[in-house]
Order: C-alpha cells, then sequence, then structure tokens
C-alpha cells in the first residue's frame, strides 16, 4: 500500500533523442539534464526504440532525427509507429537533409515540426523545456 | 556509259559532280569542327559517313558490271566496294546512336544488325572476288538494308523538332533504293541514266543536308543535357558534403554550450565564433538544395564512399 506514495526511482524521460549519433544524443540529454533539470533518454534506431516502448509512449516528447543510417528504418518509420501506437507526447523532426528530397518531404508534410541541423542549442533547449510546460494535448 | 559522258565530259555534268561531292565533304568539315566542341561519336561517324557516299552513290552506275568506268581496275573497284562497306556500318551505327533509346524493340535492332552484318560481308566478299553475281548479290541485299532504314525511320517517334528532321530524312534516303533495285533488274533501267543520276544526286543531297543540321541539333541538345546534369551531379556532392558536416557540427555547437555554462573563458568564446563560421558555411551550401535531382537516387542518406 505504501509503495504507491513512494517517488519512483528512475523517472520516466520527458524527452526521447532518437539519433545514430550517440554524441548528439548524450550531448542533448546532458544539455537538459543541466540546464533544465530533467530526465530524457536516447537510441539510436527504431529497433532500439521499440525495445524500450513503454518509456517512450510514456514520454512527452520525441526528438527523431530523418536519417537514422543506411539501411536503417528512418524517422518517419519511428513517427509513424508513434502515430500507430496512440503517443500523446509531441513529436519534432532534427535533420541535417535537404527539404526537398522526398523522405524530409515527407517529415515536412507529416504536420509535425521540423528543425535543420545545426540548431540554436540554447534555443532548441529552451523551446523543449518549454512544452514539457504545456498542459499535455496531443501533438503540436 | 552515256550517264558518264554526261558527268565527266560535259561542263553542267563536271558540275553537278563537284557540287554534289563538295557538299559531302563541307558537312564533314562541318561535322568535324562541331565534333571538337560537341565531343559526340555521332558527328564523327557523320564526318566518315557523309564524304563516302556521295562519291559512292555517283560511282554506282545501273549497270551491274560497271562501277564508275574504271575499266575493271583491279585496286580502285575492290577499293570502292570496301568504302561501300564502311559508309554503310556508319550509316547504321550512326542511326542505332540517334534512335537508340527510341528502338525500344529488342527485335526490330537484332534484324537490323543482322541486315547489316549481311550487307557488309557481302560487299566484303565482292570486293575480293567481283563478278557480275557478286555485284547483284550486294545490290539485292543492300535493298533490305534500305527497307531497314524505312522501318526505322517510320517506326521512330521524334519527340523534338530535330528528331523529327532525322524521321523525315531518314524515310528521303530510302527513295535512293533506287539505285539496288535497277542493279538486281528489280526495276526496269530508267529511260534516261542522266535522270536517275541527278535524281541520286538531288535526294542525296537534301538528305544530307537534313540529316546534318538533325545531328547537330541532337548534339546541341545532349550537350546540353549532360551540361545540367554536371550541374546537378556538382550541387549533389556540395549538399552530400553539408549533410555530412550538419551532424559533427550539432555536436560541437552542443558541446560548447555546455562548456559555456560552466565557465565561459576566452577560449570558449574563440571556439564559438569558429563554430559560427562553419554553421555559415553550411547554411551558404543550401542554395544548391533546387538543383538536386533527388528522384536518380534511392538513398541519398548514403554519402558517396570518397567523402565517408
Amino acid at each position: 500500500m505504501l509503495e504507491k506514495f513512494a517517488p519512483p526511482k528512475n523517472p520516466d524521460p520527458k524527452v526521447f533523442f532518437v539519433d545514430d549519433s550517440e554524441d548528439l544524443r548524450m550531448l542533448f540529454i546532458h544539455l537538459m539534464k543541466f540546464r533544465f533539470k530533467e530526465n530524457c533518454k536516447g537510441c539510436a534506431t527504431l529497433g532500439q526504440m521499440l525495445d524500450n516502448k513503454d518509456e517512450v509512449l510514456r514520454a512527452q516528447i520525441v526528438v527523431l532525427d530523418i536519417n537514422l543510417g543506411v539501411g536503417e528504418p528512418s524517422g518517419i518509420d519511428c513517427y509513424d509507429w508513434l502515430k500507430n501506437n496512440k503517443f500523446t507526447g509531441k513529436i519534432l523532426f532534427l535533420t541535417g537533409h535537404a527539404k526537398n528530397h522526398p523522405t524530409v518531404k515527407k517529415a515536412w508534410q507529416s504536420g509535425a515540426q521540423v528543425f535543420e541541423k545545426p540548431v540554436d542549442s540554447k534555443q532548441f533547449t529552451e523551446l523543449l523545456a518549454s512544452k514539457l510546460r504545456e498542459p499535455l494535448h496531443g501533438n503540436a | 556509259m552515256e550517264t558518264l559522258e554526261y558527268l565527266f565530259r560535259t561542263e553542267t555534268g563536271i558540275f553537278f559532280c563537284g557540287a554534289f561531292i563538295s557538299v559531302g565533304v563541307s558537312l564533314s568539315l562541318l561535322a568535324i569542327c562541331f565534333y571538337t566542341v560537341f565531343k559526340n561519336k555521332v558527328l564523327l561517324l557523320f564526318a566518315i559517313q557523309s564524304p563516302l557516299i556521295h562519291p559512292l552513290f555517283l560511282s554506282a552506275n545501273t549497270n551491274p558490271r560497271e562501277l564508275l568506268d574504271l575499266g575493271g581496275h583491279t585496286v580502285w573497284l575492290p577499293l570502292l566496294h570496301l568504302l561501300v562497306a564502311l559508309a554503310i556500318y556508319c550509316f547504321y551505327r550512326l542511326v542505332k546512336e540517334i534512335i537508340g533509346e527510341a528502338f525500344g524493340q529488342a527485335t526490330r535492332d537484332k534484324v537490323f544488325t543482322v541486315v547489316v552484318s549481311i550487307v557488309v560481308a557481302v560487299r566484303i566478299i565482292t570486293a575480293f572476288s567481283i563478278s557480275e553475281l557478286t555485284i547483284r548479290a550486294a545490290a539485292f541485299v543492300t535493298i533490305f538494308f534500305f527497307l531497314m532504314i524505312a522501318v526505322e525511320g517510320l517506326f521512330f517517334h521524334p519527340r523534338t523538332f530535330a528528331e523529327k528532321l532525322a524521321k523525315y530524312s531518314l524515310i528521303t534516303f530510302t527513295l535512293l533504293s533506287i539505285y539496288p533495285f535497277i542493279r538486281t533488274g528489280i526495276l526496269p533501267p530508267a529511260p534516261s541514266d542522266n535522270f536517275v543520276v541527278v535524281l541520286v544526286m538531288a535526294v542525296l543531297s537534301i538528305f544530307s543536308v537534313v540529316w546534318f543540321f538533325a545531328l547537330i541539333e541532337i548534339t546541341r541538345e545532349n550537350f546540353s543535357n549532360l551540361k545540367i546534369l554536371e550541374l546537378q551531379k556538382r550541387a549533389r556532392a556540395f549538399i552530400d558534403l553539408r549533410d555530412l558536416m550538419n551532424t559533427p557540427i550539432q555536436v560541437l555547437v552542443l558541446g560548447l554550450e555546455i562548456l559555456e555554462s560552466v565557465a565561459p573563458t576566452e577560449t570558449t568564446n574563440r571556439m564559438r565564433k569558429a563554430v559560427q563560421r562553419l554553421t555559415n558555411v553550411s547554411k551558404r551550401l543550401n542554395r544548391f538544395e533546387n538543383d538536386v535531382n533527388w528522384n536518380d537516387s534511392k538513398n541519398f542518406f548514403e554519402p558517396p564512399a570518397n567523402l565517408q
């Protein structure tokens, strides 16, 4: 009975970064922790995202890189999976590729916000933090 | 004999002959000049074919035993037949180059190749054993060559004006099949050989000029398409380069942000400037985005091996 009221030992990550660059993921996570005391997590591929699917679905924001490596499912596939699994948080795309490429176009057409690398890290993390403070109601 | 009398013994005859041969030779020289610019082998093939077929048609007397009045010369006569074989081969290659992708039908393509091989082979045999039989045989198979040209011309669906010109010049060319028809005896000899020679000279001159312009125009179009492709390739290389830079720059931006929030120093300031410069370079490459045609690449995420 008492367990119910105890704070969870490992709080769910608020933001989930899916990017094949480990350095980029780790620095984002570090920065979010450092500046806003927010717990974030990340992974490299759709497969790894599925391994953590409970955490991902409970996250408030998922940041998807569009290119997750040669031969890997793209960020668009991650987006579709999240949509099909009734993810209620916000989805943001972060890409380093041309706007008019068919895959990147899909991201723009999805209605989710797309950010082009390199983003201003201060502004971007502040944006993430402000989105975390917004009440939860579907995608931005 | 009377034709040759007319051509080489009268002033008008010599004038026509000279004009006719000069058309072939000058178009050939022009084609070589254009080749230096466009670097398309079509023009070289034309440069070989054009000066050959003009004198060769002139030499093709309707009397099968007489191929120009060479008195059965042992060197010139075989040489002329070999040149006919060369001209036919060049012409075949040229038609294939021009109609190339529009060829479509693989069977027609094969039939054309087989026909040309036979025609060339029979010509070469004729060159080495000149007799009435071999000359008639050579003329007979040449009819099938003309037939194939006619088929190619008729089934060729031109997309541009130049291709339309090429199509109609090929169809005009088939009028020249009157020679092998007379030589084989399928058509009766014309009432006047002069008439046939003048007709052939006129048709061939018109054909050569129109064919030449069509070829120039087609190679020019190819040339500008190639240039566009070249520019697209360059734009693609820049975009690939930019895409490879973006994630490392992002890592630098994030790392610097962390370092600065711990302790901003003179060093982090300098690094900030450098990172800003890299960001600007990446942004400056954005303008090449619109020049890249993504349709031709299945996966643009795969950077070229030499950049990886």
